[in-house]
């Protein structure tokens, strides 16, 4: 393992591990209001000091991790189920389900990632609870976020499909739905391991853009993307240099990630 | 490129954009909120005034006949009128699309231009250390938001294109430098690595020629890619652009402007990705 995997696995742990214990390291909700101490500056009570409605910097990034943390990889998870099932079953069965298929990810992938997220986002309630935006901003990705991962999956399943073993599959007397399910798709296991690891970054930058044009986790609530709201106000970064923090910690956590994946993609 | 795809792509590709037209019709028809029109709360306004402005917008409830009549009003340029900006949607693209194709155009040169010059240098000089510095750049860029690169360069007061041009170069660099890796390490290449050639000459005509065809579909993918850029860094960093556009229609709900914006961005791409088939095929050269 090479000193930069090293660095990134350390420093994926120790944000993992800090996002996990935020309650015991952070007491303080991340909702809570201290009133008298709005836009406080970083004191042992506040490391990272309060916003402008006196709530914990340090909670509300410690928290806010863990929302994003969590649900990055349960869109990716659904973005990729959603793409093995349609790319094995267009790969699998071929004719007019595959040009099926074919049509709808060009459809969907005919417009940019941005602009699709946008529109759908915006066509869904905005005025909704604060766990109701989490899981519709993280729905939304995982179910647009399919069609690219289906057509890796698609050709992957074309390839497996005209393979050596699968034809000693039919051959030891395997019909019907076993055959995908039992052995095209376990080897499609390393496919959907790749899409699935590429995803996760994709959509935790997803998130921070949506979030920051106010169309993603709403308030209270804290998210990485609604954190670094914050950076707006140019003179508020000059006072406050420690509202970078949520910047910092999602620079670090995806450089890492695509420091591990790329290290993955070498030993492929 | 064999000729059977390539037509049928031609064939499908009007039945896509129009059905992208049409669902975005409809996912906007049935948007929560899109019935509510903010004049309604004008307490001056007597019922007929309010069961007038609900007249205004009866044609847009069937989003079936909707997008026949719009379809329709295409074909003679008229696009409808945008319902939050009070302006013929037609006057608006007219105005806001040079800007957005300034902003992307100077971003995808420089991005490309860059990304590409990243993903040669270390093959033309071997040995500086050059592919982990640019890997460590673009890695580094990559993980940076859109809107937060959007938000350096406004409190920075730096060129919008570059920002864009920033976004974009290490997804293209990230490809480029899969492409030249992919094809340097070709036979071809080390037979004449092998026999002497000087590493420009390899460069140029060993590994740039076999790795055209790749970086020619990614030209018609960067263009999605541009545009999807554009979005945050419109909106911002306030340049009035397409993308600045398509977040106020989808704030909004202003379907003849989220109609328009879903076929114009879905002609584009399509046109672009289409483009670079053709090339490929012209070149005879897609592996």
């Amino acid at each position: 393992m090479s000193l930069a995997q090293r660095i990134a696995w350390l420093l994926i742990a120790v944000i993992v591990t800090a996002a996990a214990l935020a309650s015991w390291i952070v007491p303080a909700s991340y909702d809570r209001q201290f009133r008298d101490e709005i836009q406080a500056p970083p004191s042992k009570a506040h490391p990272l000091g309060t916003d402008e409605l006196g709530r914990d910097r340090l909670s509300r990034l410690l928290h806010g991790t863990q929302v994003s943390l969590l649900l990055a990889p349960a869109a990716a998870f659904l973005a990729t189920l959603l793409a093995a099932l349609a790319g094995t079953l267009a790969g699998w069965r071929g004719g007019w389900l595959d040009h099926a298929l074919e049509s709808v990810c060009d459809l969907t992938m005919s417009l940019p990632w941005m602009f699709l997220l946008l529109t759908v986002r915006a066509a869904l309630p905005l005025d909704v609870a604060p766990m109701t935006s989490v899981a519709i901003t993280f729905f939304l990705l995982g179910a647009l976020g399919w069609a690219g991962p289906a057509r890796v999956v698609r050709a992957g399943a074309r390839a497996l499909r005209d393979s050596d073993y699968m034809l000693m599959a039919r051959a030891q007397g395997y019909r019907g739905w076993r055959l995908p399910v039992w052995h095209l798709l376990p080897g499609l296991r390393p496919v959907l391991t790749a899409q699935f690891w590429t995803s996760v970054p994709l959509f935790i930058l997803a998130e921070a853009n949506l979030s920051l044009l106010g169309l993603g986790v709403v308030e209270p609530m804290p998210s990485w993307g609604g954190l670094l709201k914050e950076m707006e106000s140019l003179p508020a970064i000059g006072r406050n240099p420690w509202i970078l923090a949520p910047a910092v910690v999602l620079l670090m956590t995806l450089a890492s990630l695509y420091v591990l994946m790329g290290a993955k993609e070498e030993e492929a | 490129m064999t000729i059977a795809p390539l037509v049928r792509r031609v064939v499908s590709l009007p039945l896509l954009w129009l059905l992208a037209g049409f669902l975005g019709t409809t996912l906007i028809r049935f948007a929560p909120g899109f019935a509510v029109d903010e004049r309604e709360l004008d307490a001056r306004l007597t019922a007929d005034s309010v069961a007038s402005i609900r007249q205004e917008r009866a044609h847009q409830t069937n989003p079936v006949a909707y997008y026949l009549s719009f379809t329709g009003g295409l074909l003679s340029g008229d696009l409808g009128v945008s319902r939050t900006l009070g302006r013929p949607v037609r006057e608006l693209l007219r105005d806001r699309i040079p800007v957005t194709a300034r902003l992307a155009g100077w971003g995808l040169l420089g991005a490309w231009g860059v990304a590409l010059a990243a993903a040669l240098a270390p093959v033309a000089w071997p040995g500086y250390g050059l592919r982990t510095v640019t890997s460590l750049a673009g890695g580094l860029i990559l993980s940076i938001p859109a809107a937060v690169v959007a938000l350096i360069f406004l409190h920075g007061n730096w060129p919008r294109e570059a920002a864009a041009a920033v976004v974009l170069f290490p997804r293209l660099h990230n490809y480029c430098s899969r492409t030249i890796d992919h094809v340097q390490a070709l036979p071809h290449v080390l037979l004449a690595r092998a026999k002497g050639a000087r590493p420009v000459s390899v460069l140029l005509r060993h590994i740039l020629a076999p790795a055209l065809p790749q970086l020619i579909a990614l030209a018609g993918v960067s263009l999605s890619m541009a545009l999807g850029v554009c979005i945050p860094l419109e909106v911002l960093c306030d340049v009035p652009g397409i993308g600045q556009l398509a977040w106020q229609s989808a704030m909004g709900r202003d379907l003849p402007v989220l109609v328009s914006l879903t076929l114009l961005t879905a002609a584009v791409t399509m046109t672009a990705n289409l483009a670079a088939d053709l090339t490929l095929f012209a070149l005879g050269k897609r592996t």
